[in-house]
């Protein structure tokens, strides 16, 4: 162990000559511990089901063999005098009926939002350094998105974890082309004499068409509907969290 | 600027100050700019360091399409390997995530729409790698992830009851708020281990995410369209 201290500077070392203390190098330390409590809701990005019909005309591919009553000119022959007739009765015969070439899917709107919360003032109001912070998360209500079902959170749920200033907390991927589509996050830092945190939501507008794409679809009785199983509405994606902090705000002293 | 090394035999304060400020010895915290180290504040020590090399498994993929349904992705999250710190205390810490100090649920590992992201998990006996894969029209192969995981020890309270001890192998100052046998955290801007922030290290926009960590690294995943730059932060040398 070696002790030096000169008119400007003092400095500690251990038996390995490694220096544990040097006033020329300035020591974080903690000058508050904030353990606090708060919750948010992330909104629901909006969504919905489209449908498109394209009228493909009367087809072949819808045709049914039914009874119909229609008129054709037959040879008929009545007392002798044979002639043609236009001769009007019911029959089984071949009918086309209108064809529709059904896509179906669903549209989520572009979606930014985000709030801050002020989770406490620094004592003396002294201007931090750093944030050193645990978190525990509890989702209290989970989203969903139609093709993907629910959203996933890749945070220990329940348990401890370092958070850091940032973390992600919701993201699911564009099942187009794989890239991020929805992110969820929340950012700790500290700004002005408090410390805070900020939860973002950020979600592309997307439009999908459904897995089955529902395809032809006859017109045998009135316009096409949607094709069968495909929910009329999107479920909410809306999730909502509880996270306790555990934050230690510290500062470095003088150079 | 002079230092002085004060220790009040009373009370048993140890200070090291400017002499000009004599208010740095009896309220430092109000005038931290002319103090140095101070027993009435609560350092950050070293407790324990952890380098490991974590194998994270094959993950397949979930349901398949079938005609009237989408398909079912397979969603596996759990704590892949715990390792034992045995503090007794649930630690606060900063982690290496291969070479960058990644948010908590960072994605290590994308392939087509699927994707493993790793959070770090801490209780009063060990830390804990928690990944959580979020696996839909692509497997994710196995892959191997380095982590450097450093804990704290808060130096906070009464430590020891010498003001000042002075020996041939230890020093101790402030009721053992300094001492050589621990490793403390120093500023160092030329070759820090690691870094502390105030700020925000990441960001989302049109949907994805941009990091921007406390030494500068950036990891992004396209389309992000923000204009995010990070805050820049402090080095620390252990």
């Amino acid at each position: 162990m070696s002790f030096f201290a000169s008119n400007n500077r003092i400095r500690v070392t251990n038996d390995a000559d490694k220096t544990i203390f040097d006033t020329a190098q300035p020591m974080p330390h903690i000058v508050q511990r904030l353990q606090v409590s708060t919750s948010v809701g992330f909104p629901n990005a909006p969504g919905r089901y489209w449908m498109t019909s394209a009228y493909l005309g009367e087809s072949s591919l819808c045709q049914k063999y039914e009874q119909k009553y229609s008129c054709q000119l037959e040879y008929v022959c009545n007392g002798g005098t044979c002639s043609y007739q236009n001769v009007c009765a019911y029959r089984m015969e071949w009918v086309k009926y209108p064809a529709y070439l059904n896509t179906q899917g669903f549209e989520y709107d572009a979606y930014n939002w985000s709030t801050v919360v002020d989770l406490g003032a620094i004592a003396n109001g002294i201007e931090a350094d750093f944030i050193i912070a645990n978190c525990i998360a509890y989702r209290t209500a989970q989203g969903s998105i139609i093709d993907v079902g629910p959203i996933p959170c890749g945070l220990p749920l329940g348990a401890s974890f370092l958070a850091n200033n940032s973390s992600i907390i919701e993201s699911t991927s564009d099942v187009a082309d794989g890239s991020p589509w929805l992110t969820r996050m929340m950012s700790l830092f500290v700004q002005n004499g408090h410390v805070y945190v900020e939860f973002k939501h950020s979600s592309r507008g997307v439009r999908q068409r459904s897995q089955w794409e529902g395809g032809l679809e006859c017109n045998w009785s009135g316009p096409p509907s949607f094709v069968g199983n495909i929910p009329r509405s999107v479920p909410s994606n809306a999730s909502s969290f509880q996270f306790t902090f555990d934050i230690l705000i510290g500062k470095f002293t003088t150079p | 600027m002079a230092k002085k090394l004060f220790a009040d035999g009373v009370s048993g304060k140890v200070a090291i100050y400017d002499p000009a400020n004599p208010a740095a010895f009896t309220n430092p915290l109000a005038n931290l700019q002319s103090v140095f180290f101070h027993s009435d504040l609560d350092y950050v020590g070293v407790a324990k360091i952890i380098d490991v090399t974590v194998t994270h498994p094959y993950r397949g993929v979930g349901g398949t399409a079938a005609q009237n349904s989408y398909a079912v992705p397979n969603f596996p999250a759990g704590n892949v390997n715990p390792l034992a710190h045995n503090l007794g205390y649930k630690p606060f810490g900063i982690a290496f995530v291969g070479n960058n100090m990644l948010p908590a649920n960072s994605q290590i590992q994308d392939s087509g729409q699927s994707f493993r992201t790793v959070a770090i998990q801490v209780d009063e006996n060990s830390v804990g790698i928690f990944e959580s894969c979020y696996v839909y029209g692509s497997a994710l192969p196995a892959i191997n992830v380095t982590y450097k995981i450093v804990l704290f020890r808060q130096m906070t309270g009464q430590l020891d009851n010498k003001a000042l001890h002075i020996e041939p192998d230890q020093f101790k100052a402030g009721f053992g708020k300094l001492d050589t046998d621990y490793n403390y955290l120093r500023y160092d801007a030329a070759a820090p281990d690691f870094y502390f922030s105030k700020g925000r290290t990441a960001d989302v926009s049109n949907g994805s995410f941009r990091i921007v960590t406390a030494n500068g690294a950036l990891v992004q995943r396209s389309p992000y369209n923000g204009g995010f730059g990070g805050v820049p932060g402090i080095g620390v040398k252990i």
